[in-house]
């Protein structure tokens, strides 16, 4: 399954979260179409495919190397009742924490 | 040893506005952290030893700017004196918008505070909640703060929490938005927290509505590069969707100490920020301490914080034993389980429902669609819609 997934995500990857998002927006269909088929699969599988060949696609070393010197704010389950974009402090371009700006590997407060 | 990650202060209680989703339950009272409070939190956590090298503080749980720029100056400014070097802490208010006005702007832009604004979308959706105490739409003077922020350049994102009438019109929601110059936007769901009871929640077809509008305002927003920069609830699902497998995944929500919450009179709490101000005799009201009569250091010894995380860490085990989408949001968030199913010790919600699972579902959709070359629209392909080549592979050396 993580074959499956490979060539997508290694084409996703390099563009950072910012231009992942704007071309997997860029699939979706305007009416409201029925889902894909593959949604049969338990989501936790996918989950996992996706990742292994996310792992593969970027190499463990500079994934590995950025993720834990900055592990505290990058990833996670966050308070969301802020709303920030994960940022360095102060204005300015959106802290750069891999490649281009990939974010929030984590889940964050919703609330600010 | 803990890490604080995020401080959250409440320099008021009051709130200048009344809104029927409110979950604050002194937003009457008009008291006010004393210089003396903010002293002892931050020569305390600067002394804590729990730090990074930055520090994000929020300025929340109350309306912020119903005290005046000069109170957050002096504040500041008193933060710096006992910051030690090598500290950076960044500033973060979030607000109504009603009292913007060029003063503020002025202080936003030479502090350079993080700001987000409150607002519901167009005026039939914001003014149904977020009203005056006397009852009236707060709509023209919200849209005029955030029309100061924009004539002073103040960057800025807006929440707007989502009601079925707003879910069902995401494209009047994405016109507003591009009309207004809003370009970055964080969508919450009405929560079921403290002593509100969230009437969205109970609807039927809620998910399917919530997943339905994220994927129409997300194509509108991918369909129009440049007018929305910054969708939250898609950028967060697809960092943690497409997260390589190695990394690790924290969950602020439950770490003791990640988030500190202070109240005006020093009273401590952590988890949930929410949690501070509610009542529950079994945890001593989510309380741990108050700074001005105890040590920060002390506090993970107190036998309320081992109760709390006994029960949080079980519901967080009940989570990863039972739930396809845990390593998405590592265990929900505590204030929800408890207004939800009056427990910590509980797992799904309907809140996670709406926020993880949906929008999880959502992208890998759009994974899915994708991978298999398009929308099904126009027959588009990955050449037509600009994927480059992926570098060479390694796949076949890791194997399936």
């Amino acid at each position: 399954m993580k074959r499956k997934y490979f060539r997508i995500v290694s084409r996703l990857i390099p563009m950072g979260a910012v231009g992942a998002s704007l071309l997997l927006g860029s699939v979706l269909p305007s009416s409201a179409a029925e889902r894909p088929a593959s949604t049969d699969t338990p989501v936790s599988q996918r989950l996992k495919a996706i990742r292994e060949a996310a792992f593969v696609a970027a190499g463990p070393g500079e994934i590995a190397r950025e993720a834990h010197r900055d592990f505290h704010l990058v990833w996670g389950n966050r308070w969301n009742n802020w709303g920030r974009r994960v940022v360095r402090p102060g204005w300015g371009v959106p802290w750069n924490n891999w490649r281009n700006a990939w974010p929030n590997w984590n889940n964050f407060w919703r609330n600010w | 040893m803990p890490t604080i990650e995020l401080l959250v202060i409440q320099p008021t209680p009051f709130c200048n506005i009344n809104c029927t989703y409110c979950y604050l339950p002194d937003r009457n009272s008009k008291d006010v952290v004393s210089e003396q409070t903010l002293i002892n939190l931050f020569s305390q956590v600067f002394a804590s030893g729990w730090l990074d090298d930055c520090l994000p503080v929020v300025w929340h749980a109350g309306e912020p700017l119903v005290l005046r720029p000069e109170f957050y100056r002096n504040a500041f400014r008193t933060i710096d004196r006992l910051k030690p070097a090598g500290v950076t802490v960044s500033h973060a208010f979030q607000t109504n918008g009603m009292l913007i006005d060029e003063a503020w702007c002025a202080f936003f832009a030479e502090e350079k505070v993080n700001v987000g604004v409150s607002i519901d979308g167009p005026r039939r959706f914001h003014d149904r909640n977020r009203l005056t105490r006397s009852g009236a739409g707060t709509f023209d003077k919200t849209i005029a703060g955030i029309r100061a922020l924009r004539r002073a350049a103040v960057p800025f994102h807006v929440i707007s929490v989502l009601s079925a009438e707003s879910m069902a019109a995401p494209r009047e929601m994405f016109d507003f938005y591009v009309a207004e110059g809003i370009r970055e936007v964080c969508f919450n769901v009405e929560e079921s927290e403290g002593d509100h009871v969230s009437r969205s929640l109970a609807d039927a077809g809620i998910e399917a509505a919530y997943y339905n509008f994220l994927k129409e305002f997300w194509r509108l927003s991918a369909s129009r590069p440049g007018s929305i920069d910054f969708i939250r609830e898609i950028e967060q699902a697809v960092g943690q969707v497409i997260r390589p497998d190695d990394t690790p995944m924290g969950n602020q929500m439950v770490e003791p100490f990640a988030i500190v919450s202070m109240d005006w009179a020093g009273n401590l709490s952590t988890f949930s920020p929410e949690l501070l101000g509610l009542k529950n005799a079994g945890y001593d009201d989510y309380l741990l301490g108050n700074i001005n009569r105890d040590a920060l250091v002390d506090l993970p010894g107190r036998p309320s914080l081992a109760r709390m995380l006994r029960d949080i860490r079980a519901g967080v085990a009940m989570c990863r034993e039972t739930c396809q989408y845990f390593s998405v949001c590592g265990g929900g968030e505590p204030i929800n389980k408890m207004a939800e199913t009056g427990t910590f010790v509980s797992t799904e919600t309907k809140y996670c429902r709406l926020t993880k699972m949906r929008a999880t579902d959502l992208v890998l959709d759009a994974i899915e669609r994708a991978r298999e070359g398009g929308n099904g629209d126009d027959c588009s392909d990955m050449g037509r819609i600009g994927l480059p080549e992926p570098a060479a592979s390694g796949i076949e050396q890791a194997g399936n």
